[in-house]
């Protein structure tokens, strides 16, 4: 079938901002969706109030709205813009919900819109519990039993009949808790009272526990003939109990007979089939590991993140196909874009194994609960390829960026008794992959193992290799041995340290096996490809990857986590078109596959790879770039600078040395006085010792934090000497032995801004001025462009210390400067890098900034790029970027916002005035769109025995209720929660959080919500 | 020990040896690309003397079962791969895959780089190779030396009427055991006969039709058998898998060809002429119908692979033949191609009622 000539316009609903569950991987299905719509010559018309995406850039669509997604701003830009269709399958649950509340509301048929690929009725029977029950029932395919209950009684009498065990699940309650699986009818009246008790709907779903079943994942393809492919298998390394996206996962399939495989590929194939498909869809089944019984647990049939992986593993390019199936093609025309020659009606042959694993918060989040189940709790994700199970598994782990001792040892930092032990396997957290790790390093046994974790043995048994591998190196560490741990993926510094041999010699005694370069081609080699997708294997002989010459190399910032998001992959991608331009052949080395850097059609040459310095250097050998770009790729690409200058590789744009001047304290100091600039009393220290001695001598309150970290990590404010020890203890464990930074802490106006300099001279594109004062996070505040209360004079300066600092940094490319006005400016902060807000402040100002930077660190200056020394002319309007937290998905995490960066996304608001831009703004980040004076603020009394609320409280009119029994609160209040208990448990954030709330925890966004809301709306 | 992988045309890769290390194999060098199997491919008849060089890295991850085999013995010269699992387990395994093949005299290769492997076949043709423990100094003489192994000559089947209908022969050319199980499970009775079987023994089992099996080798070595095949056509709804499928072309008239490097895997779209239809199935051929030959044959093109253009299926119009050049029986493979079990049945009935 030809594509759709009826229709000329596409909308396209984005997912907003990131928040876990929804992250990246929408950006890039939204972003590979609308290129090949508009390729396919649509006019595609986008919405989406993440301005941190590729897919809101002018290029990907022709009309773009950053507006929130809710039902009436969507509907109005539907009115505007009149489009002929709706595309609603690549924006996540948000997109999906959006299009089912559009459908509902008539607005689709008022103005004629049409909705492409799977319909919503098809939708509707896959996520509505009830109906896809029905189907399977249907289908003849097995789904485990399951009832909603209300009372003991009932729950009871359903268990007797299907049998014990069975898992209790409490519905709407924070991160699933409450829940639990009872073995036996005592357990269950136990577990249920407590899940009824905790259920604002008084509600639990009992289910036959399936826990321990393999998981097994099939990405499905189908189009509008019919023609069905199974595009990637995926097995959970953990069994059935444990959130998908917050499992280890493995491509393809690794442990299935192909009797077991053809069986659950038929079902799969069965249920797409009976859904009537039009796209892509992910089929989630679980195996019996002892018999041939299997379950259908979920169908999601739309791109998602496994949609994603399951694209970077195989290189088949889910959502492009989806978006072109949606528009009337099918498999059997298209040409897969891999091979070009073939067509993406096959399904893609691996010839190497793929690992990933998530990346989660807890390393920031130490009092979070940490322990893994049904809610996916992972803010992000890295993958690895290799041609063996460990050394995907290894490269995977070398990717995470956790604690270094971690990744060296692979074994956990405390040391464990046995007992301590057996609960980390039982109860499963984030660091279980070491644990398993540490017990195989005492030779725990594997059927004992096995029986603790439920994880099939043949995974373990690659663990077990691993430790062997490495363990081997401690008795003897001869050369043939080294060469097999390095075969098997074990890093020079794992074998350094077991072997007690220096890196430097493992590096050297292993020369003769070099690491070798594989292309991801789709096809295991049949066909001839050109895909420029490649990944590394010390065990293989042939290099396929030839040097692309005349190039520049790009890091990317690797793993989703708080601190550092999607931000810094937007920067990347725009690092490369920028070298592209400039007729440089861009390479990009990454290992997030959610994201959009990682799609191989993103740059010359993708290398999948760890971001670390023993992957990053046989690369740079090979491809002999003309440089190598750490500017945009976030601290993980700033941190790889220094030690790749040391090994004589050219960082291109901002010298290394200022780099190390502004992460050194005393140095940068040193340079401020000299430039007159105002800083905040401070110095560094190293230990307790010495925290105790200088912090008088700079007076409390004292900022402190750890260098050379992201996102705020370990910083905090210490009012007294009290609280002194418990904070640089923290520090110094975040901070791996490199300084810590003792400030006064400043109270004032925050402000801050990227800086575009050439050298000699510096452009600001514009000036941010923060809601949240000074000791809220940046990253948590909400950032106003332009400064609404900031005097000309202010202003002026803020341009004049930050060209002063560029200039004497002698920075190239960009740099972002973080200020508090008092009663004079203060720089708090200098990070020579692309920041979180160059994409917002890219999207506000209509400057691409990332792409600008790059023009500067290849050779050009401001007067060549046509920008202004000092302040870009200010746009009209206001632009307000709002932090978006994921509080719900993380239980016992603090809430009330701090130093440490708590927030996973951010939303933008537009407006012509700071009032409409406050509201757009304050709608998908904090969904306060419809509250008003008169709906009130809940509070607690933790909250309101707080001096300074108290003080602004005395002055407001606005009805303040202060809660001591949770049982005074109604469910259905419009009020907004409001609370700065800084514990992990606060009662009423609990309450709010399962009632899905809007909470505000700092007292600067409460006090503009109020002012915002006292002026009558225009 | 050391293991030595030398192809006709001089390269050579140095690997670990697995399976029955003092066995010397020798043959046609194929590469298959199915990701799961493994123990249905080694034990697939067609395979008689090739060597199989897996393109998937891990191989033998869950075990061996017994039940899954598709012959009793096994033809295969050798096989090739990136990694042997040490270690496997699985409910449904009595063995692991270093010990069956052993246990079957089945030499090996393991650690070697199987994509540069596949890389080398893909760009200079599927070709003649030495699996040897020391290097190989002369390819011919030595090549020569290593003995062809056979099929086992199986008796005719007693030919009991259980009362099950259609009543289908099998003609063995080293059939797949799938192929008698897709028929039994659809309700067949299967007599499975050796391929030299003459056309009054066939007809003494009272046959409702004739399924002409998979085999091994060129369908030009199998003149003698193709007069069988007319009076079978002329008999009996007919129906050909992969030689099958190749034999009854050739009966007809067409012609067939080596293609390059084969097509052994389990992702090959086959799209269907009449509907548009497409579907994954399993192949495994290194020949094909010249469709070029068809034009003088009263033979139609019922299936094409989608990205070569290959002729992978056939019809007799107005005559009950049908043949396809994929696995419909599958094991290992995607199973979407059964149809054309479904099919073949439905022709033997309605002809049964047509005879009725």
């Amino acid at each position: 079938m030809p594509k759709n000539t009826q229709i000329n316009s596409v909308a396209v609903i984005g997912s907003g901002p990131i928040k876990i569950g929804q992250a990246a991987e929408f950006d890039y299905a939204g972003t590979q969706a609308c290129l090949s719509l508009k390729a396919a010559g649509y006019h595609v018309i986008l919405i989406n109030s993440n301005p941190a995406t590729i897919m809101t850039d002018p290029e990907t669509a022709d009309e773009v709205y950053l507006q929130p997604l809710k039902l009436a701003s969507v509907t109005a830009v539907l009115e505007k813009s009149q489009p002929d269709a709706l595309l609603p399958t690549l924006g996540g649950q948000t997109g999906l919900n959006l299009a089912k509340a559009l459908d509902e509301a008539g607005v689709l048929s008022r103005l004629h819109i049409s909705l492409l690929g799977t319909s919503l009725a098809t939708i509707n029977q896959a996520e509505d519990r009830a109906a896809f029950k029905t189907l399977m029932t249907q289908l003849q395919q097995p789904i485990p039993a399951s009832t909603t209950v209300h009372h003991v009684a009932s729950a009871l009498t359903f268990a007797a009949k299907i049998g014990y065990p069975v898992i209790v699940r409490p519905a709407f309650t924070l991160g699933g808790s409450g829940g639990g699986i009872a073995d036996d009818p005592t357990a269950l009246k136990q577990i249920l009272q407590r899940g009824l008790t905790m259920s604002p709907v008084n509600e639990c779903l009992i289910e036959q526990s399936i826990a321990g079943f393999k998981e097994i994942e099939f990405e499905v393809m189908r189009d509008n003939l019919g023609t069905k492919i199974i595009v990637c298998s995926m097995e959970n390394f953990d069994p059935v109990g444990i959130h998908t996206g917050d499992s280890i996962v493995y491509a393809p399939a690794q442990t299935l007979s192909d009797t077991e495989l053809q069986t659950l590929r038929n079902a799969a194939l069965t249920i797409v089939e009976a859904l009537n498909i039009k796209g892509g869809c992910n089929v989630q089944l679980a195996q019996d590991p002892h018999s041939a019984q299997y379950y259908v647990i979920e169908v999601n049939p739309r791109v998602s993140r496994s949609s994603a992986l399951a694209s970077k593993a195989t290189g088949y390019p889910i959502a492009k196909i989806a978006a072109e199936i949606a528009v009337g093609m099918n498999l059997s025309e298209i040409k897969n874009p891999v091979t070009k020659t073939t067509y993406a009606a096959f399904e893609p042959a691996l010839d190497y194994v793929v690992a990933k694993i998530p990346r989660f918060a807890f390393d920031k989040f130490p009092t979070a609960d940490a322990h893994l189940g049904t809610q996916m709790k992972a803010t992000g994700e890295v993958m690895a390829i290799g041609t063996t199970l460990e050394e995907a598994t290894l490269k995977a782990v070398a990717s995470l960026e956790l604690n270094a001792t971690v990744q060296t040892t692979l074994l956990p930092l405390q040391r464990l008794t046995k007992s301590q032990l057996v609960a980390e396997l039982t109860q499963p957290t984030d660091q279980r992959l070491f644990y398993l790790f540490a017990a195989c390093a005492n030779h725990w046994p594997l059927a004992k193992l096995a029986e603790l974790t439920k994880i099939t043995p043949f995974f373990l048994s690659k663990l077990q290799h691993i430790m062997t591998l490495a363990q081997q190196l401690q008795t003897l560490p001869t050369v043939d041995n080294l060469l097999a741990a390095k075969r098997y993926g074990l890093s020079a510094a794992t074998c350094a340290h077991y072997s007690g041999l220096s890196t430097a010699a493992i590096v050297n005694a292993t020369a003769q096996q070099p690491l070798v370069y594989k292309m991801v081609d789709t096809c295991a080699g049949e066909f001839a490809s050109a895909t420029p997708y490649f990944y590394s294997t010390a065990f293989g002989t042939t290099n396929e990857s030839q040097p692309l010459g005349h190039s520049v190399l790009v890091l990317g910032s690797g793993p989703i986590r708080i601190g550092q998001g999607i931000e810094f992959d937007y920067t990347t991608v725009h690092c490369v078109k920028a070298i592209q331009q400039a007729g440089y052949q861009a390479i990009v080395v990454n290992n997030n596959p959610e994201t959009v850097s990682t799609d191989f059609s993103s740059s010359d040459k993708l290398y999948f790879e760890p971001l670390t310095l023993a992957r990053l250097l046989p690369i740079i050998q090979l491809e002999q770039p003309l440089g190598v770009i750490v500017q945009f790729g976030g601290q993980t690409a700033i941190n790889l600078a220094k030690q790749l200058a040391d090994h004589g590789v050219k960082i291109l744009g901002t010298s290394v040395t200022a780099t190390d001047l502004t992460e050194n304290r005393q140095a940068f100091a040193d340079l401020l006085a000299q430039q007159h600039i105002a800083q905040a009393t401070g110095t560094t220290v190293k230990n307790l010792t010495e925290a105790e001695q200088a912090a008088p001598k700079i007076g409390y309150p004292l900022l402190v934090r750890p260098s050379f970290v992201l996102g705020g990590r370990a910083m905090a404010i210490v009012h007294n000497a009290g609280e002194l020890t418990p904070v640089i203890k923290a520090a110094v464990a975040a901070g791996h032995g490199a300084p810590i930074l003792m400030d006064h802490y400043l109270a004032g106006q925050e402000c801050e801004v990227d800086v575009l300099a050439d050298g000699q001279n510096a452009c600001i594109p514009g000036i941010m001025s923060h809601i949240e004062g000074a000791g809220i996070h940046s990253g948590d505040s909400m950032a106003v462009y332009p400064p609404q209360h900031l005097s000309t004079a202010v202003q002026t300066q803020l341009i004049k210390i930050a060209t002063q600092i560029a200039r004497a940094l002698h920075c190239v490319g960009l740099l972002n400067i973080q200020f508090v006005v008092t009663d004079q400016v203060y720089v708090i902060d200098v990070n020579p890098r692309a920041s979180r807000t160059v994409p917002f402040m890219s999207k506000v100002t209509q400057l691409p900034l990332a792409q600008l930077a790059t023009r500067l660190i290849l050779g050009e200056s401001l007067t060549t790029l046509n920008l202004p020394s000092g302040l870009y002319p200010v746009r009209d309007g206001v632009a307000i970027k709002a932090p978006v937290f994921s509080f719900n998905k993380l239980a016992q995490l603090p809430t009330a916002l701090s130093p440490e960066m708590k927030s996973t996304g951010e939303t933008i608001g537009l407006g012509k005035t700071f009032d409409q831009a406050w509201r757009a703004a304050i709608t998908d980040s904090y969904q306060l769109e419809n509250w008003q004076l008169s709906d009130g603020i809940v509070t607690d009394a933790t909250t309101w025995a707080l001096p300074a609320v108290q003080s602004w409280a005395q002055q407001q009119t606005v009805p303040i209720t202060v809660v001591t029994t949770l049982a005074a609160l109604q469910a259905d209040t419009p009020a907004v929660f409001f609370s700065l208990d800084a514990t992990g448990l606060a009662p009423l954030v609990t309450w709010a959080l399962n009632h899905a709330k809007p909470l505000l925890t700092a007292l600067d966004t409460l006090k503009t919500l109020v002012a915002v809301n006292q002026v009558p709306v225009r | 020990m050391q293991k030595f992988l030398t192809l006709a045309d001089g390269a050579q890769w140095i690997g670990t040896a697995i399976g029955d290390s003092n066995r010397t194999g020798a043959g046609q060098l194929v590469f298959n690309t199915g990701m799961s199997g493994y123990q249905e491919t080694i034990t697939d008849p067609s395979y008689l003397n090739q060597l199989i060089a897996f393109t998937y890295p891990l191989i033998g991850n869950y075990g061996i079962d017994p039940s899954v085999d598709q012959a009793t013995t096994i033809g295969t010269q050798a096989i090739i791969v990136h990694e042997l699992a040490d270690f496997s387990d699985h409910y449904t395994s009595r063995d692991t895959l270093a010990h069956f093949l052993t246990a079957h005299h089945i030499p090996g290769i393991a650690g070697i780089d199987t994509r540069d492997l596949t890389t080398h076949l893909r760009k200079t043709g599927s070709q003649a190779a030495i699996l040897s423990n020391q290097p190989v100094k002369d390819f011919a003489s030595e090549f020569a030396a290593v003995p062809l192994k056979k099929l086992p000559a199986k008796p005719l089947p007693v030919g009991v009427q259980n009362g099950q209908q259609p009543n289908i022969v099998v003609l063995d050319f080293g059939e797949k055991q799938a192929i008698t199980d897709a028929l039994i499970a659809r309700g067949c009775q299967v007599n499975t006969v050796p391929a030299t079987t003459s056309f009054k023994a066939i007809a003494a089992y009272q046959p409702d039709g004739i399924l002409l099996s998979n085999g091994p080798g060129d369908p030009q070595a199998y003149k003698t058998v193709l007069p069988l095949i007319r009076q079978l056509a002329a008999a009996y709804p007919l129906a050909g898998i992969c030689l099958g499928h190749q034999l009854i072309a050739c009966a007809f008239g067409a012609k067939t060809y080596q293609l390059t490097f084969g097509h052994h895997g389990l992702n090959h779209p086959v799209k269907n002429c009449t509907t548009g239809e497409v579907v994954m199935t399993a192949q495994n051929h290194d020949f094909a119908v010249d469709p070029a030959s068809l034009a003088k044959t009263p033979l139609v093109v019922t299936y094409t692979e989608l990205n070569d253009g290959s002729v992978e299926g056939l019809s007799l119009p107005q005559q009950n033949v049908q043949s396809v050049q994929f696995h419909p029986e599958a094991h290992p493979g995607p199973q979407e191609a059964g149809i054309f079990f479904d099919q073949f049945i439905q022709m033997t009935t309605q002809e049964a009622v047509a005879n009725a």
